[in-house]
């Protein structure tokens, strides 16, 4: 069990407790958050789960693989910071505590 | 803002779902219902020679599936057809293959095919449906699929990856020959019912593909030194980690972008044409709502999702997998039918009303949820968006005329003829 904070597009902050195996992608949609879509639902190939990544507590994240990258690159910003993820990538672990999650769709990056 | 009608349906609660004589007389929702209902994992004797199958039917169970292609490969076909090593390794696309190499061969193609990219063509295939649907409601009385449907994709796919106009009809009809390789309609070559062995080793089992091989050869030829801006010329060059597609690899890619590019998109208009004919509701409420309005957005997903052309892909089980109880043994071919997932009631709630205004829409038409997802996802839905508000735009009345006809096929789903009146606006 983690808890996730998402930081919608207008600012507003959605606290939700997930479960280990859950990903940030579903999450939201699971939870009907405005600004993720899951358009290719969580095959890491559309970008439009993108988030930022503004604080881990726990268990840290894996570094981005090559695929994430390269989606990322070409659907979002290929200067995209480091802290660029897709949500449907991010899966509830066990050891997280706590994941702030900025999101930041195509249309505002 | 719903408005409840009735879905294309075959009545058969026990119909036959390895017959393309079925799907002939409709989707047969009944038969899929019962499956969900009664036996989600259900075993499926082939009546054709093949080994038979398992058919998965729930929302849930498909994305488990399509979610693991470790143990549901791809590279053993996605078609129900058993074929020969040989026959498999000459016809395979990156659809029938696993990570990683199918997620080599997707990046490869995916920088021609980005929601940032596909969202500058709106303006030129707004362009096109306009000639195509202009010269259809001049028409007056005509089938909504071959004068609109059939025309307006392999048109935007040409503009888009770099074919001519003029040969944009002999594309569709030889994509048509390879792809609806089970209706007499479309091809001569029946995959059921003519000896096809001089082509196993051509895409779709079809000599279609052999002219689309010659065609992809020249089109790579005329851009070998040639930057021509399209997609293709970009497809061509390396990518930023110096990898180049094989010539077998662009080939095949080629042909199956004619194919699946085509009807796919073909026939979610269709679909949604015959939705708009049949429901007043549906074409009053979208013609008043102007191309900007949220509405669209979620009215295309919903349109995708009643349509959900593609029915099934098949996947091989590389281990034993148990599900809902059932034994699915290493090497039993399995059946992800998206289109039983995409009205299962535990995922959607009134799945068989057509709701415009649908929230949080997770259909997987593009059999989202795996790595094979719609490479076109984004094109399919800028286009059936595009041709569905110019179309409004340009009658103040859609009506159908006559019954309408379906595809001899259980793979793909579509209205073939749609025979409507359309009043100019």
């Amino acid at each position: 069990m983690a808890t996730v904070k998402y930081i919608l597009e207008d600012g507003s902050e959605v606290l939700i407790e997930a479960d280990v195996g859950q990903n940030l992608m579903q999450l939201a949609l699971d939870n009907n958050l405005d600004g993720i879509e899951g358009a290719c639902g969580g095959s890491c190939m559309c970008g439009t789960c993108h988030v930022l990544i503004e604080s881990v507590k726990g268990k840290q994240l894996e570094e981005r693989d090559e695929m994430e990258t390269i989606i990322i690159e070409m659907e979002i910003d290929e200067l995209a910071p480091p802290n660029s993820r897709l949500g449907c990538q991010i899966t509830i672990q066990e050891g997280m505590e706590s994941i702030t999650a900025r999101i930041a769709n195509l249309s505002n990056f | 803002m719903v408005k409840t009608v009735s879905p294309n349906n075959n009545d058969d609660i026990n119909a036959d779902i390895t017959s393309h004589d079925t799907f002939e007389k409709g989707f047969p929702h009944l038969a899929f219902k019962r499956m969900r209902d009664e036996d989600p994992c259900a075993w499926i004797d082939e009546t054709d020679g093949g080994s038979g199958f398992w058919s998965v039917s729930r929302y849930k169970d498909i994305k488990e599936v399509n979610g693991l292609p470790k143990i549901f490969s791809s590279a053993q076909g996605i078609r129900l057809e058993e074929q020969s090593k040989e026959e498999y390794e000459a016809r395979k696309t990156f659809q029938e293959t696993d990570p990683p190499v199918h997620t080599r061969q997707r990046m490869m193609f995916h920088r021609g095919f980005t929601r940032k990219l596909i969202s500058t063509y709106e303006p030129m295939i707004r362009d096109i449906c306009n000639d195509i649907i202009n010269e259809a409601v001049d028409l007056g009385e005509v089938d909504a699929t071959k004068e609109i449907a059939r025309k307006l994709p392999m048109r935007m796919l040409g503009r888009v990856v770099g074919t001519p106009d003029e040969d944009a009809e002999w594309l569709v009809s030889r994509g048509d020959s390879m792809i609806a390789n089970s209706d007499p309609d479309f091809t001569d070559y029946v995959i059921d019912k003519v000896d096809t062995d001089e082509y196993r080793f051509l895409p779709f089992r079809s000599p279609a593909g052999k002219e689309i091989y010659d065609y992809g050869e020249k089109q790579k030829r005329l851009r070998e030194n040639h930057d021509m801006g399209d997609v293709m010329s970009m497809l061509l060059q390396p990518n930023k980690q110096g990898d180049k597609l094989s010539d077998l690899e662009f080939k095949n890619f080629f042909a199956l972008m004619v194919a699946a590019g085509n009807d796919t998109t073909r026939y979610s208009m269709a679909s949604s044409m015959h939705a708009i004919a049949n429901n007043p509701y549906i074409f009053d409420c979208l013609k008043s709502t102007p191309d900007d309005a949220p509405v669209w957005a979620s009215a295309t997903e919903e349109f995708i999702r009643w349509a959900s052309p593609t029915m099934h892909f098949r996947r091989t089980a590389t281990e034993d997998y148990e599900l809902h109880g059932k034994q699915i043994r290493e090497g039993d071919k399995v059946a992800i039918w998206f289109t039983s997932g995409n009205y299962d009631e535990r995922k959607f709630s009134d799945p068989f009303s057509l709701i415009l205004e649908r929230e949080n829409n997770q259909h997987i038409a593009f059999g989202q949820g795996g790595p094979h997802a719609c490479l076109g996802m984004w094109l399919a839905r800028l286009e059936v968006r595009v041709a569905m508000q110019e179309l409004l735009k340009r009658v103040s009345k859609i009506e159908q005329i006559a019954p309408e006809k379906y595809l001899r096929s259980n793979f793909i789903r579509g209205i073939k003829n749609l025979p409507v009146r359309l009043t100019s606006a």
